[in-house]
């Protein structure tokens, strides 16, 4: 209980000592203190992570109770078991890396303590989304998230498309969260508490397996309807398909936060999430259906997007939001665990290929477009090798981490008989290998295309590049040491009792099977980095416009992110701002609202006008009122 | 005959007040109202002689009629303002006057409608033998109002820098 | 025979002539002389109490009520002359700079 309290108050206490001494004391000192508090949330995540792993420690406890609300009773209550422990290392070690990164990417800027502010309240909220054992504390780490994701992708906010990006996050998120809020009070409603424990009781459960609803003239169980709820939160939170265009305008923030937030920890939060209702979600037959068609469908538009971005962080984001489809699917199909562990293992390639943008950003003075990049393996050694390694672990080859956890989500899609899906996400991996490859090529291989900036590019100083040995050297190992042997690595050792639903049916696959699944996944992954080669490396620039003219209309399409924004624009965005200019604006706020607020000004002074009369400014007016008062009350009380 | 000598006493002193004090209020000229005041000061000490408060009437003399009166002479004659007209709006006049006679009578009308004041005999103080009214006052004021009392003086303190203030030529 | 009533009834008669001072009077100055006049019938009320109740309470307050008497009489005064240095009058009814 102690170190989990810990770790809460190491952000706690330097996002405190940030916020209110930051501008004018500590200025400059601000990263010391971040990475303090986070540095001590990192250790304490380790113990116990390390409790968690050979005891089999774990907490359910209450600090204190923070809603009484009739019957309704909300602790501020921590749980500590083996998903929230390894979510607790995943956030604390990106986060920290991210910190010592930043130290170096945001020397200069003006807002440094700012920056270092938000960090500190991004870690303190998302230490507060896993650590909560109820669903109030997930919700409010929630939407304590979302608002430090508001403010680090609106940091730069003097920058139009940075303000813009920021607000577009923030009512996306809204839209899903609109769906948790629903989520939450069918929770309660059904259950009469709030604590997870109550909801994730199997007999709880049982109990109201069978209840159904009519919505819109269709039949739906309760555990449906709230599950739907909940996911639309996961929708908004984790950028699934339709929720997703937010992500890749989040770019706009600084670099280390795309890789923090973007990448890392916050979008994994739909994830997390559902993993940690799996009792619910294992029940709710429909919602999963939807659950694996909106993860399968986020892949491939992800990944088909990611295609033909040339914007280096697009391409990034577009890849983190295929990944965040394969977790979704992967929690869809029953595979907890494998999604836990893709997001474990993703969390850290991808934030080392964010870290690695930024690097590169930094080289190429903040210019992103990777078509004017190339041949910067020679100038950024230590970049051009982690990212390397970044691209690997994604793409799936083994030994590397992104292989282990990719490979057993393909395995367990094709296991629950789900085909269509499987057939999808092999495709998307190989897309995945394509574009990942691409941009190492186009950034790192190859001739330089701009020589001025690459006369000036330069390595990034040791506090960036030391996090990006770091999380090279995890992407490396993490896969190997919790996935191996596949299917029943050490991972399923440790999640399976809190991420296998009580009477889950188990898949068995053949041994041949598995073994034929991962041999295809394999050459698909390879399959793609060689295409990726031909295109562009060996046949650099001729084939690529090839094919561009070949499928221009395909090109044109996916180049435009299947017009989604566009989309939403005419279906959402113009009616909207066309009902409140003309309706809103000119009818109500002009003739109703204004009218009202004049009145209450205008009444009070005609009133005046009328009462102004009886100050004559003369005394004796006065005294003889206040005698005339005195004569009235005697007469009122006390005449016999 | 210490019944006739209080009865006269309090018709001779009550007349005197009352007509010096309609005498101060009707005056035009201030300093005339001022010594019409002189007079009723003068006939309300006596009477608080008849109430055994002897030294009452004592500092009524002295800081009524020493003080207070000769500090409204100084600024009457320190102003010396020109005669203001005395009865030009006689609406205002009857107006005052009616307001006036009514809470008399509204005053008069609530004493009689209360039984015991009516038939309570006034049989003057008793005080312990030995013990003179300066005295008495004395062992109450300075034991269970000391507080007042010195409130009171730090009130006339302040009211005295507040007077230097308003009155300073700036 | 002297009663309590009769005391009473002399106050109420000083205080209502001291009301129709203030209220018919112009002059500032004998407005505030009917004011201590007011507070004199009130002593007059007090000490009768005083002697009817056999209480030395009553004259008491009369001392109170005469330093209020006399630092409302200093505090006043200085006022009408800090008036009367600035608008050369003090008459009641040309002094309505407050007026609404």
């Amino acid at each position: 209980m102690i170190f989990a309290v810990l770790t809460l108050l190491g952000p706690l206490v330097a996002f405190l000592i940030n916020g209110l001494f930051g501008r004018r004391y500590i200025k400059n000192a601000a990263p010391a203190v971040a990475i303090t508090g986070v540095g001590v949330s990192f250790v304490c995540a380790l113990i116990l992570f390390y409790l968690v792993s050979t005891q089999g420690y774990t907490v359910d406890g209450t600090l204190y109770t923070w809603v009484i609300a009739g019957k309704l009773e909300v602790p501020f209550g921590i749980l500590v078991d083996p998903l929230s422990s390894i979510m607790l290392i995943v956030v604390t070690t990106i986060s920290l890396m991210v910190h010592i990164y930043s130290m170096g990417y945001m020397h200069g800027d003006k807002g440094y303590w700012r920056f270092f502010t938000y960090l500190s309240v991004f870690t303190l909220s998302m230490l507060v989304l896993v650590l909560g054992n109820n669903f109030m504390m997930l919700f409010v780490g929630w939407e304590l998230v979302g608002l430090s994701s508001y403010l680090l992708i609106g940091f730069w906010f003097f920058k139009k498309s940075a303000a813009d990006a920021c607000k577009k996050a923030f009512v996306m998120n809204r839209i899903g969260d609109f769906g948790f809020y629903v989520g939450l009070l069918l929770v309660i409603f059904t259950f009469r508490s709030l604590n997870y424990s109550d909801a994730f009781n199997a007999e709880a459960i049982h109990h109201i397996k069978e209840v159904t609803y009519t919505v819109f003239g269709m039949e739906f169980s309760l555990i449906d309807l709230m599950t739907f709820g909940l996911f639309c939160g996961a929708m908004g939170k984790s950028a699934q398909f339709p929720l997703h265009t937010w992500l890749p305008d989040a770019m706009e923030g600084p670099t280390p936060v795309s890789a923090l937030i973007h990448a890392a920890t916050m979008v994994t939060a739909g994830v997390y999430m559902v993993a940690r209702c799996n009792a619910l979600f294992a029940e709710a037959h429909m919602t999963s259906t939807f659950v694996i068609f909106a993860g399968t469908m986020t892949a491939f538009l992800g990944a088909s997007i990611g295609l033909t971005q040339y914007d280096l962080k697009r391409i990034l984001a577009y890849s983190t939001v295929s990944q965040l489809g394969y977790m979704i699917m992967a929690t869809g199909v029953g595979a907890y665990v494998s999604a836990i562990f893709h997001l474990f293992t993703h969390a850290m390639f991808k934030g080392l290929l964010f870290l690695c943008s930024g690097s590169v950003m930094h080289a190429m003075h903040d210019n992103l477009d990777v078509r004017v990049m190339g041949g910067l393996k020679k100038k950024m050694p230590v970049t051009r090798w982690t990212y390397l390694i970044g691209c690997i672990a994604i793409a799936g080859i083994p030994p590397l981490a992104g292989f282990w956890s990719k490979d057993e989500i393909l395995a367990f899609t094709f296991a629950g008989g789900h085909t269509i899906s499987w057939g999808i996400a092999t495709a998307v991996a190989g897309m995945t290998a394509f574009y990942m490859f691409r941009s190492y090529f186009l950034v790192f291989e190859g001739e330089p295309r701009d020589h001025h900036l690459h006369d000036h590019a330069h390595e990034s100083p040791w506090t960036m590049a030391g996090p990006l040995v770091f999380l090279a050297i995890l992407s490396v190992l993490v896969g190997m040491v919790f996935g191996y042997p596949l299917e029943a690595g050490y991972i399923h050792k440790f999640l399976g009792p809190v991420l296998t639903p009580a009477h889950a049916h188990e898949h068995h696959m053949s041994h041949a099977t598995a073994q034929a699944l991962m041999i295809l996944s394999i050459v698909i992954a390879v399959a793609g980095i060689t295409v990726a080669y031909l295109f562009y490396v060996k046949f650099y620039p001729v084939l690529p416009e090839k094919t561009v003219k070949t499928f221009k209309p395909v090109h044109k399409f996916l180049l435009n992110k299947w017009y989604f924004d566009e989309l939403y624009d005419f279906l959402f965005v113009h009616p909207i701002v066309m009902l409140s200019n003309v309706v809103l604006w000119r009818a109500i706020d002009v003739n109703v609202i204004d009218f009202i607020v004049n009145a209450f000004g205008r009444v009070p002074m005609w009133f005046g006008g009328v009462i102004r009369y009886v100050q004559t400014g003369r005394i004796q007016t006065y005294i003889v009122t206040m005698v005339v008062g005195v004569i009235a009350l005697v007469a009122l009380f006390y005449t016999v | 005959m210490n019944e006739i000598f209080m009865n006269v006493g309090f018709w001779v002193l009550g007349i005197t007040a009352v007509v010096a004090s309609l005498f101060m209020v009707t005056r035009e000229n201030p300093v005339h109202s001022a010594l019409w005041m002189l007079l009723t000061f003068f006939a309300v000490a006596g009477i608080f002689i008849q109430l055994d408060a002897e030294y009452i009437a004592a500092i009524q003399v002295m800081v009524y009629a020493g003080a207070i009166l000769v500090l409204y002479m100084f600024v009457v004659m320190l102003l010396n303002p020109k005669s203001t007209g005395f009865i030009k709006v006689p609406a205002k006049v009857i107006l005052g006057s009616v307001v006036a006679l009514v809470l008399f009578l509204q005053i008069v009308m609530t004493l009689m409608g209360t039984g015991v004041i009516k038939s309570a005999q006034m049989s003057g103080m008793n005080l312990p033998e030995g013990l003179s009214n300066v005295k008495a006052f004395g062992a109450v004021m300075f034991t269970q109002y000391i507080v007042p009392f010195e409130v009171a003086s730090i009130l006339l303190l302040v009211a005295m820098i507040g007077a230097i203030v308003i009155a300073k030529k700036d | 025979m002297l009663t309590l009533a009769h005391y009473l009834v002399l106050s109420a008669i000083i205080f209502s002539i001291g009301v129709a001072g203030v209220l018919i009077r112009r002059n500032l100055i004998v407005m505030f002389m009917s004011l201590e006049l007011m507070l004199n019938a009130v002593n007059i009320n007090l000490a009768a109490f005083s002697s009817y109740l056999q209480q030395m309470t009553g004259q008491i307050f009369i001392v109170f009520v005469m330093a209020v008497a006399a630092a409302e009489a200093a505090v006043g005064l200085a006022l009408f002359i800090s008036l009367f240095r600035n608008k050369q009058t003090i008459n009641a009814d040309e002094i309505n700079t407050m007026r609404g």
